[in-house]
Parts: C-alpha cells; sequence; structure tokens
C-alpha cells in the first residue's frame, strides 16, 4: 500500500472530514491529509500539493468530476475516490477508481483502499548486481555518459538505472548515495577521493 | 494519528505545553518565557507582547496532524509571523544543526568504520550549506517583500515565485536518518541511537516550520499582494 501517503480531501463537514481522516490514520501510518476548503480552488491545490488519492464528496464537489479534474490538473495517475455521505449519490460515482462510504465498516474501507494500490507495489528493494556496478561509478563522481562507455550502455539505460537505484534505495541526492555506498561497503573512501580530513 | 485539541486563547498556557512538549520550540520563537502560573494564553501572549491570533494560528497549524489549511479569518500579523519564521532560521542555524553535527561527530567515532563518519558529516554539511541558502532567501527576499507590502511600498517581488522554489527541506534530513537505519550495519550504541531521534525531531521541527510558512505567510502574502494591486 505504497501509493497512497498523501490524500486530499473535498468534505464540507467538519465531522465527516475528522472520522475518514481518524480511519486512513489507522489503515496507514503517517499519512498526510490536506483538506480542501474551497472547491474553486481544487485544481490549483491539487498542482501545488501533488496528492496521491482525492477523496471527493461528489455533493461538494461543485460540478468537478474525476476526468475533468485528472484532465486539467495534468495527473492521469491521481486516484480518485468518492466520499459518499448520501446513499442516493452512488449513481455519480462509476466514474471514481473507488468509492467509499459513510456505513461502510472498517474493513471495508481498508480492503477497498488496498485494491487500489496497483500489484507489486513492494517491488525488490535490493540492488541488482548491475546497479551496484553503477552506484559505485556515480560515487566516484563518473558522468552518465563515462558510466555507459565503460559498461556499453546506452546513457538512456543509465538514466534509467539510476532512477531505479533511486526509487529501490530512497535515496535521491548524490551526498546521500555516496553515505549509502560506504556504509554498505560498496566502495572505499579511498576510492571516491575522499581523505581523513575531518574524520 | 490521534485526534489533537484545538487551543483558544482561554485555554491555559501551562495546558497547551504540558499537552505538547513540542510546544516549547514555538513559545522561544515567539520569545515567551516559563512560568505562567494560572494564566491563559491569551493573558500570556499580552504581558509578552505577542499578537494571540498569530500565536494561535501557529500553535494549532503545528498540532494539527494532516494540515487543513483553513486559515484563520485575516487578522493575522504577518510581521509577527516572519519575526516568528525569523527567530526559528537563527535557531536551526546557531543551534540546532551545530548540536546535531557535534553529536554525529562523538556519536560516530568507531575507528573501523571513520569512513563512515567522514561522508556522514560531509553530507551533514553539504544539508546545512542547502538549508542557509533557502532560509538567506527568504530573509533577502520574502520578509522584506512584507514589510514593503505593509508600508505599501511597491517591489518587483512575487510570492509566486517563492512557492515555485520552495523546496521540501526536511525530506533530505530524512534521507540521511534511513540510510543510517537500513544500511549502516552494526551501529550502535546510546549516542548513536539518540542523534537518530535527534535528527529525526529535527527533521519533524523543520516540516513544521515549513507548514507555517506554506499555510500562513504565502496565503496571507498572497492577500496583501492583491490588495496592493
Amino acid at each position: 500500500m505504497k501509493r497512497f501517503l498523501k490524500c486530499m480531501v473535498v468534505e464540507s463537514s467538519d465531522l465527516l472530514y475528522a472520522g475518514l481522516v481518524a480511519m486512513l490514520g489507522q489503515i496507514r501510518a503517517g499519512i498526510q491529509v490536506v483538506r480542501v476548503q474551497d472547491v474553486s480552488r481544487l485544481r490549483e491545490q491539487i498542482k501545488r500539493e501533488q496528492p496521491d488519492v482525492l477523496f471527493l464528496n461528489p455533493l461538494d464537489g461543485g460540478g468537478e468530476t474525476p476526468s475533468k479534474i485528472k484532465a486539467n490538473t495534468d495527473r492521469p495517475d491521481l486516484l480518485c475516490v468518492a466520499f459518499l455521505s448520501d446513499l442516493s449519490s452512488l449513481s455519480v460515482a462509476p466514474e471514481y477508481d473507488a468509492q467509499i462510504g459513510i456505513y461502510d465498516s472498517f474493513e471495508q474501507i481498508r480492503d477497498k483502499m488496498e485494491a487500489l494500490s496497483p500489484k507489486g507495489t513492494e517491488e525488490e528493494k535490493t540492488l541488482s548486481q548491475r546497479e551496484k556496478e553503477i552506484v559505485t561509478y556515480v560515487v566516484k563522481g563518473l558522468t552518465n555518459k563515462q558510466i555507459a562507455d565503460k559498461l556499453f550502455l546506452s546513457q538512456h539505460t543509465v538514466v534509467t538505472h539510476r532512477r531505479n537505484i533511486a526509487s529501490k534505495l530512497n535515496i535521491h541526492s548524490s551526498a546521500g548515495l555516496t553515505v549509502y555506498a560506504i556504509a554498505s561497503k560498496l566502495v572505499r573512501l579511498e576510492d571516491i577521493g575522499g581523505g581523513m580530513k575531518g574524520a | 494519528m490521534t485526534a489533537k485539541k484545538t487551543y483558544s486563547g482561554k485555554d491555559s498556557m501551562a495546558g497547551l505545553v504540558l499537552e505538547n512538549i513540542n510546544m516549547l520550540f514555538v513559545l522561544s520563537r515567539f520569545g515567551i518565557p516559563m512560568g505562567f502560573g494560572e494564566s491563559t494564553i491569551d493573558e500570556v501572549c499580552r504581558q509578552n507582547g505577542v499578537d494571540t491570533p498569530t500565536f494561535l494560528a501557529v500553535v494549532n497549524l503545528n498540532l494539527q496532524d494532516g494540515p487543513s489549511r483553513s486559515l484563520p479569518n485575516g487578522n493575522l500579523k504577518p510581521e509577527a509571523i516572519t519575526e516568528y519564521l525569523h527567530n526559528a532560521h537563527e535557531y536551526f542555524l546557531q543551534y540546532r544543526f551545530p548540536i546535531i553535527k557535534e553529536r554525529l561527530r562523538e556519536a560516530m567515532n568507531d575507528k573501523d568504520r571513520a569512513d563512515v563518519s567522514v561522508v556522514v558529516l560531509r553530507f551533514f554539511d553539504e544539508y546545512i550549506a542547502e538549508v542557509k541558502k533557502h532560509m538567506a532567501y527568504e530573509e533577502k527576499n520574502v520578509f522584506p517583500h512584507v514589510r514593503n507590502l505593509l508600508q505599501g511600498k511597491a517591489d518587483n517581488y512575487q510570492i509566486s515565485v517563492f512557492s515555485k522554489r520552495h523546496d521540501q527541506i526536511e525530506s533530505r534530513l530524512n534521507e540521511l536518518r534511513d540510510i543510517l537505519i537500513k544500511y549502516y550495519k552494526g551501529a550502535t550504541g546510546h549516542a548513536f541511537n539518540a542523534v537518530l531521534f535527534d535528527i529525526f525531531t529535527c527533521a519533524e521541527d523543520l516540516r513544521e516550520h515549513n507548514e507555517v510558512e506554506d499555510a500562513l505567510l504565502v496565503p496571507l502574502i498572497e492577500q496583501l499582494e492583491k490588495q496592493a494591486r
């Protein structure tokens, strides 16, 4: 259930909003929730906050629909969940990726949220041999072009590898990658041109 | 995700701090000293020349788990917020970061792994430099812009520029914490775990700091800019 870390909620009732937040918190630790107070600023806020999931009560949506929102915010991947406070609005929900209602049980909501995450999100976190090789070159300060030449790969492939490395390790800076490489003994300090200054 | 209370001026100041110990950080940034007795938040703020609505906005924002981004009704003092943020900058740069750096140095003195200590300290130095740059930008551009707006002076700055360049400065600190927890095999000791804890709370503190900028200051400036037009 990696995909829904940041949620945005359009719900005018304080009580229902608080209930939804409390339940999301029970499903997954560390969920961040942003509430949209003014639906006319919804698109702007989606662009700014980049949520993974949008919970929208169709009654509060002010004419917004998932297809319009996705198209106008350039977020085709945004998961839109209908948050139904009223059984009669069931008919508007087909366009949504999922729907939850105020009479759903905790287990039902949890299962629906889990079903939203694409299969196999818990992908392999350890690096392949090739990826480790690339880490060592990156840490030694080689450019993508130099790495590509050394390994007989295209630059494009090197970039793809680097992107996969960053997402597997969740490390996005080269300083971070260096700490990783030294701590896990992939390279030695001498290899990266670092003296013992400041040690 | 536990439900948190929303505080008002009539609540006890001591109660606020006792119920939420991380409010200590907020108090020192507003320059409010301890020894509240039974005084209310409003009384303590008045005694110390702090704008109560602004104080409450910062407190309640920090206490919300997910920001609800509901702006309190337009009576916040922008200059009180910039002063708060300025004090926070000083706190991080002059006090918090140097302490963490010193503790990292002490905690990572295992002679067999001196290499790790070198790259970790290098990472941390780079990080401090980055945050310094970010904060200096605000001091040089954003805060003067607020003063200009309040005095009705025109300048060429627009807060929308800031919103775009506002990086998630706490995430790199968490990156370091995560690397050490996941990949530094064999690291142990009270000092090491204590400094990891420090990094964690410092990143949280930075996140809250950024929240005040994004959720309170930026919308206020947008409002002022609209009025000035």
